[in-house]
């Protein structure tokens, strides 16, 4: 009985403990957002769900009926000049305020008196920016962005770690190599994953900040190196196969994109280290996405040059913040403003110029095997 | 293992366990002792050979000195100090002299080959309290003890083997003759102070590391402002990592049932360097002053002297810490600063004005703050040039460079000057407070203390800095 007493006590307590921690986490921490399936989009954050995020950077969450960070999606206004921005978390940026990602500061310049005047329409840039994907998405929900955002333009940002995702089967979106191409795979809602993690997806536990924080930390203690990469992917080919399937696969996603999204520019932004106190040199990556742009004459801007042009002006760097390193994760303010002005400039000059879409163009200058 | 660790914690429940089910006291000592060398085994099997030749050396060495006489007990002693001393030169300093050599001789065309010598963790520490055991047999202070497992376990405690505090045999061997115990009250107030000394780890010092480590790194790149800050917060980093370190050892020995001296009474509330250093690392500065600076004279002969010796002390306390120039100025900054202490307290002790106002004490704490920031330069500088880098930017001599918030430094900041302010009350009390598991609200508390280590432990676990030394 005793015992009995003590365990419930105990258990008591930890209950309490959890509850209070819960607080605390959701008004200074973390929100929690927690995941949604949809049929259409797939795993997408909970549509009108709100939180909190202080890891990195420090952002308040809000998310539209999509799941994606933006206001809520109207029909197109008659006359709108209306972007998709496509990409993962660098473009959904929680890391900072919805105003400073680049595209909503992209919005607000082209909606400045100069740039109406000479486009003549009111520009809507949506985010479409979706943490954790990799450009598969942008491949296989082409026909659905399409017909539900009826954009004018896409964007899609990318950048040198998300395209060994394309190959990572434990991906919701993820392609199969074929010996003259890829075939890209949709998995089903539960396909690959754990038993527990599908209960406690189930059971609502990801809605708890004690839960996903509790879980961020024990990741943390516990991880390996490289798990963002590996899937299934890294067991079954060397590191040089896997870097040659990166290859093949960004040709080949330039050319389905080509084909699916008839306006579409591609923005590169190039990888970061703290230790380098800047840019990593031009990644096989790279270097093959500017081939393949040029293949398939799909506008590039790569902002390599822009970001280390600006550090030595302004010595500011494009990525971290206070509360990580310089040039740490993900881009902040400032390397959203860059990413901003370059595609302002893009658009600004293809619509005073009318250009047709087939008409390639990069914006800013690259030259390859420069490095740093 | 780091005592944050998963594997630590499944070896010290294993510990525990056979604690509780040995029943004579000689076994349980004997179970420590083997407790001990699988711990530092764990680090390196090869350097168990060394410990065990210091637990034997010194044990017969020190019975020798108890049954000698005249001229062959100095000789004794002598030999004990040459071998402990000849240890750690080979291992720590040999480097680092053979490198100062060819700096000198370079010129002349003469190199010496640097030699392959991993440093054995912990050698700084374990050494010391090996030679102040025959130290102490030497002046009387203690009998040479004729249980070499007893003297084994005093050399080979785990709780405080890799990083002290440095214990004196005096106050540790003792505590064996009475049964080890595990009981209540000893496990909740141990358990305390290892919870106390996680959150200083890895909820402060490791959240500080990151940006210490990238501004020290490349100083040149940072603006004075970002240096400011870097320095502030190694200093908050220094002070947790260690004395976090510290409180963990503490209460993991409270657990085992012995008492280890405290080694951190909050250093940065010093009004004066002789506060500060009689709250710092308090283990080693009362090693130095006994079986240093007391036997080089200390201020028994004449002002001059006492000074001298001061500055002696120092620089081999700066020395102690690391075989690099950095440490060695470090020391002697210290050492002229608390001469140039000891010379004001003593013209100031013929003034009328007493200097306990607000404003005088407000003016010595900032002063002797800013004072240790500015040995922690060259404490924590890759070189001296870097060090020199950092304290010219620091001057806004050398202006421009990257200007970056520190946000952890910003969300610290408040909660240490707090806990400072709350380590003044609590240290009035008697005896800490200890939780009783019987109330809820204590557990509750104890449970979200726990939780908010797991919550707010940072990402990337930094390597205790005093491990180095």
């Amino acid at each position: 009985m005793k015992l009995l007493r003590s365990t419930v006590k105990i258990l008591a307590a930890l209950l309490v403990s959890a509850a209070i921690w819960e607080v605390l986490l959701r008004l200074f921490i973390i929100g929690p957002i927690p995941e949604h399936y949809n049929p259409e989009l797939g795993w997408i954050s909970k549509p009108f769900s709100r939180g909190l995020q202080t890891d990195e950077g420090r952002g308040v969450l809000r998310y539209n009926e999509l799941g994606f960070r933006d206001a809520p999606v109207s029909k197109k206004a008659p006359g709108e000049f209306r972007i998709l921005a496509l990409g993962d978390s660098y473009t959904e940026g929680r890391q900072m305020s919805l105003s400073l990602t680049y595209p909503a500061r992209l919005q607000q310049l082209l909606r400045a008196k100069n740039a109406t005047a000479i486009t003549g329409r009111r520009a809507r840039v949506l985010n479409g920016g979706r943490i954790g994907t990799s450009p598969a998405w942008a491949v296989y929900f082409a026909d659905r962005y399409q017909k539900v955002f009826e954009p004018d333009w896409v964007v899609l940002l990318v950048r040198d770690g998300g395209w060994p995702l394309t190959l990572n089967r434990t991906k919701e979106i993820f392609y199969r190599p074929l010996d003259d191409g890829f075939e890209i795979k949709r998995q089903g809602q539960w396909a690959r994953m754990s038993r527990h993690r599908r209960f406690l997806l189930q059971l609502g536990a990801r809605n708890l900040a004690v839960f996903q924080y509790g879980v961020r930390s024990w990741h943390f203690m516990t991880a390996t190196d490289d798990e963002e990469n590996g899937g299934i992917a890294r067991k079954k080919h060397t590191r040089s196969t896997r870097a040659a399937l990166s290859v093949r696969a960004i040709d080949w996603t330039a050319q389905q994109l080509r084909q699916k999204y008839p306006r579409l520019v591609i923005v590169h932004m190039p990888s970061s280290q703290p230790a380098r106190n800047g840019l990593l040199p031009p990644q096989p990556e790279e270097k093959a996405l500017i081939a393949a742009c040029r293949r398939y004459g799909i506008p590039l801007i790569t902002m390599r040059e822009k970001i280390v042009g600006d550090y030595q002006q302004t010595g500011q760097p494009a990525y971290g913040f206070s509360n990580t390193l310089p040039w740490a994760g993900h881009p902040n303010a400032h390397g959203h403003e860059l990413v901003a002005h370059a595609l302002y400039e893009f658009f600004v000059g293809k619509l005073r110029s009318g250009a047709q879409p087939s008409t390639p163009a990069v914006s800013t200058a690259h030259r390859l095997g420069r490095e740093r | 293992m780091l005592f944050t660790s998963l594997h630590f914690f499944i070896f010290f429940a294993v510990v525990l366990i056979g604690l509780v089910l040995l029943r004579h006291n000689e076994h349980k000592i004997t179970w420590l002792m083997l407790a001990g060398a699988v711990f530092y085994g764990y680090w390196n099997w090869k350097f168990l050979a060394l410990l065990a030749f210091t637990s034997v050396f010194d044990f017969y060495l020190g019975l020798r000195l108890g049954a000698a006489e005249g001229v062959l007990r100095k000789r004794l002693l002598a030999l004990d100090i040459g071998v402990n001393l000849g240890i750690l030169c080979i291992f720590k300093y040999l480097n680092f002299f053979i490198d100062s050599a060819n700096a000198i001789f370079s010129p002349l065309g003469l190199h010496f080959p640097v030699l392959n010598i991993l440093l054995p963790i912990g050698i700084s520490f374990f050494v010391f309290e090996a030679m102040s055991y025959c130290i102490d047999i030497y002046r009387g202070k203690i009998e040479p003890y004729r249980n070499w497992r007893h003297f084994a376990l005093f050399i080979f405690f785990f709780p405080r083997l890799i990083a002290g505090p440095i214990i004196r045999p005096a106050d540790f061997l003792p505590q064996l003759q009475r049964e080890i115990r595990i009981t209540g009250p000893n496990f909740i107030l141990g358990g305390q102070m290892f919870l106390m000394g996680m959150t200083k780890k890895l909820v402060i010092a490791d959240r500080l590391a990151p940006f210490v480590d990238h501004v020290f790194a490349n100083p040149g790149q940072y603006s004075g402002l970002s240096i400011w800050q870097a320095v502030i917060a190694y200093s908050i980093q220094i002070f947790c990592d260690f004395s976090g370190y510290s409180d963990m050892a503490l209460g993991l020995a409270k657990i085992l049932g012995f008492d280890l001296p405290v080694n951190f009474r909050m250093p940065y509330i010093a009004t004066s360097l002789t506060d500060f250093w009689r709250r710092w690392h308090i283990s080693l500065s009362s090693w130095l002053r006994d079986y240093l600076y007391i036997p080089l004279g200390g201020n028994r002969h004449g002002v001059p002297r006492m000074y001298l010796n001061l500055l002696i002390t120092m620089m081999l306390g700066g020395l102690w810490h690391g075989a690099s120039w950095n440490f060695v100025i470090w020391g002697v900054l210290h050492g002229l600063g608390l001469a140039v202490h000891k010379a004001f307290s003593t013209v100031r002790a013929g003034w009328r004005w007493r200097g306990d106002d607000w404003a005088t004490k407000i003016i010595s704490w900032a002063a002797t703050y800013l004072f240790v920031c500015f040995g922690w330069v060259f404490f924590r500088s890759q070189s001296l040039s870097d060090a020199t880098t950092c304290l010219l930017k620091m001057a806004e001599v050398v202006p421009g460079g990257l200007t970056w918030l520190c946000g952890p430094l910003l969300a610290i900041l408040p909660f240490v000057i707090v806990a400072h302010a709350s380590g003044l009350v609590l240290q009035r009390w008697k005896s800490p407070p200890i939780l009783n598991l019987n109330r809820f609200s204590h557990l509750v508390f104890l449970f979200c203390w726990m939780m908010g280590i797991f919550f707010l432990a940072a990402t990337e676990s930094a390597p205790f800095i005093y491990f180095q030394f």
